[in-house]
């Protein structure tokens, strides 16, 4: 701020320390509070690093999948578009000095290219996470199913939360009969086993075609159920922001109902919104994991939860090929409860640092 | 001092406002007229709980609904009655030709948007501007109301700014669309007196300014006399007495009116104790029957006072009272009963 420029610095004798105590203090907003706050908290950085870590790798094996699919598509390189197993135009290749350069190593394959005569073998310098009973390796598997199972916790979340935001905040804002019927609503949806429901719902659906596979059906699905929560929090937060005198303010100045629900009500909602998202996202992978782990995922699909159900039976006598699937879902799921919680304590405004 | 017919911005007539709570029916506002003239500054006064700020809602029609509703009466705005019309024409009026200033401007401003941003956004719902113009627009007017560097502040959060520069915020806000009348509800009461003076100072020259009208809602009768045209005094859901402001502060008629002034502590007067009206506002769910006031008047007139409301008797072209003491069925109470009421023209304190 201006009065604090126009200090002259020498003329107070201010030390260093001070000085950039006041220098941190200019942008010291909500934002730049929250962010101190779970810096110091060594597991909400641990959360927030194992998060960042898996983001970066569903982006960039979703990257190179998209990659893949297209080069394949247009005919760029060879390889039989019919057959998956066949497409092995897609890996990453470790260099090192002086090593032989007609046999590299390679990182990550195509995860679904079969190596011949290479089925069921441990853990090795070759297959880091070993191969799986189709000969695949494993570690491509895990790292490419980082991108199916990590949007799907997102995208439903995402239309959860959408959902439940619109219709909490309508009932918290004009109450009345609107939010009775809500209320009821949820009570309905609360009553029932909603996993149950879940694969009710996806054996029904089973022979229906729609873009985007079988997760589709069961991300819309799980989002018309699973918004109630969402919407009791987001209701309550309206309940006492609407009555709030820059409601009436806004309204003195002729914005619409819809412009001071959305526009100005809701952003101060942003805080609660951001730790159901975070919290919740783990509970959705965790959901659909599960799902897929009962057999009713996709078994096409390339996700954590689809590896753990195809492998299960093989715990005993080939422990990897279940295991690492099933370490990286209990990562993220630690990984994003981790950074909610830290979350749920820096954006708490009763709590001063 | 009455003034010609096409001077009149805002003529009220006949409103009643109900809030319809669980404890029951509270009889928020009666009945309440009022004239605004173009370019004057009406003083609306009374104790807490009068009504005053439900009025000022009621003009602008956001009278929270439920518990809130406008019953009967009309909002005559330049010839049109406001309440006839959609909400959409409505909120083309808000704001624009009539805004409003609230009490606490602490808690008036959305606490997550930069001033910039909320002065901005009450431009860009009026006027067919862009983004760009309405932010140097909001920095232009700003600077009106005496922020200083507005250019920096206008990227300032409410947390940012004190309570006397918040209210200016408010004020830029209301200005923003040139409005024809402006609401101010308490606008200094939140404020300590150095400041209150600097913010109806503004207003004051705004209002010249902008050649704009205010309703000044108030309790402070101080403020009435520094800023005011004419007042109108409010008591319990009815307009007890309007008028001139040199009439009302020198020859009260109203009992009420002339309590409120005898309770003004005066630094010239003798040491005697402050007159003050006995009793409290009544509740409003339950209101005394008739003339709201009389449980508490010196001058009551038993029989009549509790049983007839009073009409409105005009004592000359734009001094208006409802009591008993002025109607012809008082005169007749009097004479039946052979006492006199009758109010002195000054105040008690003000002889002293």
């Amino acid at each position: 701020m201006a009065t604090v420029d126009k200090v002259d610095k020498e003329e107070f004798l201010l030390d260093e320390k001070t000085l950039r105590e006041i220098e941190s203090m200019k942008g010291a907003g909500q934002w730049s509070i929250v962010w101190r706050r779970i810096k110091k908290d060594k597991m909400g950085m641990l959360g927030l690093y194992i998060v960042l870590f898996l983001i970066m790798m569903a982006l960039v094996s979703w990257i190179l999948l998209m990659v893949d699919n297209w080069l394949t598509s247009a005919n760029l390189l060879l390889g039989d578009p019919n057959n998956p197993a066949s497409l092995n135009n897609l890996y990453i290749e470790l260099w090192y000095p002086g090593m032989d350069q007609s046999n590299p190593i390679v990182l990550f394959q195509h995860p679904r290219y079969q190596f011949a005569d290479q089925s069921t073998l441990p853990p090795s310098w070759e297959h880091p996470f070993g191969t799986d009973r189709l000969g695949q390796d494993m570690l491509s598997r895990v790292f490419f199913g980082a991108s199916v199972s990590l949007a799907l916790g997102f995208i439903g979340q995402m239309t959860t939360v959408i959902i439940g935001t619109v219709l909490g905040s309508l009932a918290g804002f004009y109450g009345g009969i609107i939010d009775n019927v809500l209320q009821r609503v949820i009570e309905v949806l609360y009553s029932m086993p909603g996993f149950i429901l879940m694969i009710f719902i996806i054996v029904l659906f089973e022979d229906v075609q729609i873009p985007g596979g079988k997760y589709a059906v069961v991300i819309v699905f799980f989002s018309l159920i699973g918004w109630g929560g969402t919407a009791l929090i987001i209701r309550s937060n309206f309940f006492s922001l609407k009555e709030q005198d820059f409601v009436e303010a806004e309204r003195a100045l002729g914005a619409s109902d819809m412009r001071i629900i959305f526009r100005h009500i809701l952003p101060n909602s942003l805080a609660p919104l951001i730790i159901i998202i975070t919290l919740g996202i783990a509970g959705v992978i965790f959901t659909f994991a599960a799902l897929a782990f009962f057999g009713f995922g996709d078994p096409n699909a390339i996700s954590w939860g689809d590896d753990l159900n195809k492998w299960q039976n093989n715990l005993l006598d080939y422990p990897w090929m279940p295991m690492f699937p099933a370490l990286f879902i209990f990562f993220t799921v630690l990984g994003f409860n981790l950074l909610g919680d830290s979350l749920r304590d820096a954006l708490d405004p009763r709590l001063k640092d | 001092m009455s003034r010609p017919p096409e001077d009149v911005l805002l003529e009220i007539k006949g409103l009643k406002t109900y809030f319809f709570t669980e404890e029951g029916v509270v009889k928020a506002i009666e009945s309440i007229d009022i004239l605004v003239h173009k370019s004057e500054t009406l003083g609306l006064v009374g104790e807490s709980g009068s009504g005053k700020s439900v009025t000022a809602l009621s003009i602008l029609g956001i009278v929270p609904d439920p518990p809130g509703k406008i019953l009967e009466g009309e909002v005559i705005f330049h010839g049109q009655d406001l309440r006839k019309l959609s909400d959409a024409d409505m909120r083309k009026i808000r704001g624009n030709q009539i805004a409003m200033i609230f009490q606490d401007p602490m808690t008036s401003l959305n606490p997550v948007f930069t001033v910039g941003d909320q002065i901005s956004e009450a431009i860009i719902l009026h006027q067919k501007v862009t983004k760009k113009e309405a932010r140097e627009k909001s920095i232009k007017i700003m600077s009106l109301v005496g922020i200083p560097s507005a250019d920096e502040r206008v990227d300032n959060y409410p947390f940012e700014f004190s309570g006397g520069m918040r209210q200016r915020v408010m004020i830029a806000m209301a200005l923003s669309c040139n409005p024809e009348l402006l609401i101010a509800d308490e606008p200094s009461t939140s404020l300590d007196v150095t400041i209150q003076a600097q913010i109806l100072e503004l207003l004051k020259a705004t209002s010249e300014e902008f050649d704009m009208s205010i309703i000044l809602i108030t309790h402070d009768m101080g403020v009435i006399a520094e800023m005011c045209d004419r007042v109108a005094v409010m008591y319990a859901g009815f307009i007890c007495e309007v008028g001139d402001i040199i009439i009302i502060f020198k020859s009260p008629y109203h009992p009420y009116t002339r309590g409120l002034l005898g309770a003004i502590p005066r630094p010239d007067a003798a040491r005697e104790d402050l007159t003050i009206i006995r009793g409290a506002i009544p509740n409003l769910i339950n209101p005394p029957s008739a003339c709201r006031f009389h449980p508490r008047c010196d001058y009551w007139m038993e029989g009549l006072c509790d049983t007839i409301l009073p009409s409105i008797v005009t004592i000359e072209p734009g001094h208006d009272v409802r009591c008993h003491i002025y109607t012809e069925e008082g005169k007749a109470w009097m004479q039946q009963h052979g006492e006199k009421r009758e109010i002195s023209t000054m105040p008690k304190k003000a002889t002293g």
